[in-house]
């Protein structure tokens, strides 16, 4: 039987309970969404007591199956108001299962203005005083604990855009060198933490029991097959172009189907584009040597390796890792073209523990209010600065590209449920478009990667201009989604899965073989059908209703070069995703 | 034309220049089939060729002055 960890942040206690019953045989976003739907009053402020935040480590995460080291944190969202999971890939969550432990809830609410540190051992945890990390950069902080707590010590951290309560805010994880660069970044979950005083959590996994697979046979026989199509398609091999490029191989061939976000979403072309794609970021690496890595993994039993190190041009680390949503967001959304800037911009946000992709769309709507130039990178990285400083202009940025234009009267804000929309622009790739519109999450790219057929041509090919049939697609891909982001393993798992059929065998083969259940391919499907349902629901009592599932108005009448298309889904179409 | 190869396929540029564009000259009428041909790409290394901003068949017959971009698989997020 799994254990679940209770931290109330009001009384300082942290107690350890059996998991309850209608949790068990559940991780990663299966658990957090039904439980922040059970727990979490969906009326409740999201920075105030009754809020929770829930953290569990995926259904295989813990085991040696292939690119499981995932983690999903659920809440009740600063950002969109609704139900949030948010998930990252770190050694965090393989040691949280190891030492048994399925979900951890932080719940209450600190009465003061003091910070908290949760130290986790095998059998319980304690709450310590940890005003020394007050309005640390995550840098910083994650070396003070690394130093206090040991090199190989797991954490988990907030910024100071989290304590200042920011609905930027992200969480982030230890990478596999102690790096505070593994993001739960979408959502504002940072500020959650922040509000209720939890700075951080440090695992100490000694005596860890590890994790048994119920019938290891069939998880051995699943695994096998997962790793043999994880290693034989073009895409995740090694030596592939996820493997040598990193996610920002996709910056070219986006920019190429006209799809590329640039300039806060007026246009589908960036002229720099090649100068921030994954082509550069390996050029640099070899150019400057150095720390400069490709190939690098974010929790140790990946095998894609789509991770990078970026360095210096003395060869000196800069960040990790230049991911393409980022290299987008505060790349070609804002014209930046200087691999350099960008760098130093994710490093900010990084330090600053904000998620790249609402702070890039945020500078976009900034710059679109005049308060930067498209392009001029130093002038961003001064903005980041304001959040950083925490003066009143940096609150209205660290709120996020929604409060952020409506406090300048823009009205080109390229938001879904007040979420900034990723690297992929609607009126040119339908299909994403009604993820970002339907989905319970708010504009979210990894709800429903439709991209795989509109664009890559992974899983089938679509048309990625017609609106035919896009709703259906993007429910089919919604709905295996939250089945995988249950599972603990990392999203890019599914492209081989959509093209090799014994690859899927073996992601349903692992989840039996740990579980001991008898799932088939269609109840993944079903299960992520209830996964979304449950979301659904907790958004409609929070008052969110079909009228936030909308694109932008701008999209409607703003052609988007060059295209020119307009978004061209009917509201009465993607009503129909809930029928 | 012009042609970009990204991504795996720089190795394949013909000044050893990785993904910068290059000029190359083709028979009038000539397809997209007929360009990999003679870039010597087959069709598992070419996933796909972007012509005005949209993926193309094998047989798009390409004119002056177009630029073609051509891609490995790939994928990302
Ligand atoms: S493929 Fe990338 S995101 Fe996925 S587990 Fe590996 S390094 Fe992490």
């Amino acid at each position: 039987m799994g254990k679940l960890v209770r931290v109330n942040m009001s009384e300082k206690k942290v107690v350890v309970e059996p998991l309850p019953d209608q949790c068990e045989g559940k991780g990663g976003r299966w658990l957090t969404s039904l439980m922040v739907s059970e727990e979490v009053p969906a009326g409740c402020h999201p920075l105030g007591p009754n809020n929770k935040v829930v953290f569990a480590p995926g259904i295989l995460t813990g085991t040696n199956a292939p690119n499981s080291g995932r983690i999903s944190v659920g809440a009740k969202s600063p950002l969109t108001g609704g139900i949030k999971e948010s998930n990252a890939g770190t050694p965090f969550p393989q040691k949280l299962a190891r030492m048994g432990y399925t979900a951890l809830v932080v719940e209450g609410i600190v009465d003061d203005d003091s910070r908290w540190l949760l130290k986790l051992g095998v059998d319980g945890g304690e709450l310590v005083p940890a005003d020394e990390l007050k309005w640390k950069g995550t840098y910083e902080a994650a070396r003070m604990l690394l130093d206090n707590y040991g090199e190989k010590t797991a954490f988990m951290l907030i910024g100071p855009a989290g304590e200042a309560k920011m609905a930027m805010a992200g969480i982030a994880f230890n990478d596999t060198e102690g790096r505070p660069s593994r993001y739960a970044g979408r959502g504002g979950l940072g500020a959650v933490l922040g509000s209720k005083g939890l700075k951080a959590i440090v695992l100490d996994d000694t005596g860890a029991p590890g994790v048994d697979p119920v019938d290891k046979d069939l998880f051995k026989e699943g695994q096998k097959k997962l790793v043999d199509a994880i290693q034989s398609h073009d895409v995740t091999k090694k030596g592939g172009a996820l493997n040598s490029f990193g996610t920002a191989v996709l910056i070219n061939i986006l920019n190429e189907a006209g799809g590329l976000p640039t300039k806060n979403f007026r246009s589908g072309v960036f002229e720099g584009a090649q100068k921030i794609s994954g082509e550069a970021i390996a050029e640099a690496a070899k150019q400057r040597g150095g720390a400069g890595t490709m190939g690098h993994s974010c929790h140790p039993g990946c095998i894609i390796r789509c991770s990078n190190v970026y360095a210096r041009e003395d060869g000196s680390e800069h960040v990790s890792c230049i991911e393409y949503e980022s290299s987008w967001s505060l790349g070609a959304n804002c014209c930046i073209d200087n691999l350099d800037h960008v760098a130093e911009l994710i490093r900010i946000c990084n330090d600053l523990g904000v998620d790249t992709i609402e702070a890039g769309v945020t500078l976009g709507v900034a710059m679109e209010a005049g308060l930067a130039e498209f392009g001029d990178g130093p002038a961003a990285i001064k903005l980041l600065g304001e959040i950083g400083a925490r003066t009143p202009l940096g609150h209205i940025l660290g709120q996020g590209a929604q409060f952020t234009g409506e406090a300048y009267g823009v009205t080109r804000i390229p938001t879904v449920k007040h979420q900034g929309m990723p690297a992929y622009e609607p009126r040119a790739v339908k299909g994403i478009g009604v993820t970002y519109i339907t989905s319970p999450m708010g504009a979210d790219h990894t709800a429903g990667y439709t991209i795989a057929p509109e664009i890559l041509a992974v899983g089938g090919k679509q048309e990625p201009l017609s609106t035919m049939d896009k709703v259906t697609l993007s429910r089919a891909f919604q709905e295996t989604t939250a089945f995988i982001d249950s599972t603990g393993y990392c999203l890019f798992i599914a492209f081989p899965i959509l093209d090799i059929p014994s690859g899927f065998e073996g992601v349903v083969q692992t989840v039996n073989g740990m579980l001991g259940t008898g799932y088939t391919g269609e109840d993944v499907g079903a299960i992520g059908k209830e996964i979304l349902q449950a979301e659904k629901d907790f958004n409609t009592r929070a008052g969110i209703t079909a009228a936030a599932d909308r694109p932008p108005e701008f999209m409607r009448y703003e052609k988007l070069p060059p295209h020119n298309h307009v978004y061209d889904i009917s509201d009465e179409e993607l009503d129909k995703f809930w029928n | 034309m012009t042609v970009v190869l990204y991504a795996t396929l720089g190795k394949y540029h013909p000044q050893g220049k990785g993904s910068e564009p290059f000029t190359l000259r083709l028979p009038c009428g000539s397809t997209v089939e007929e360009l990999l041909g003679k870039l010597g790409l087959d069709k598992d290394k070419a996933k796909q060729v972007f012509v005005e901003y949209a993926s193309c068949s094998r047989d798009y017959i390409l004119k002056d002055g177009q630029k073609a971009a051509i891609f490995p698989p790939i994928a990302g997020g």
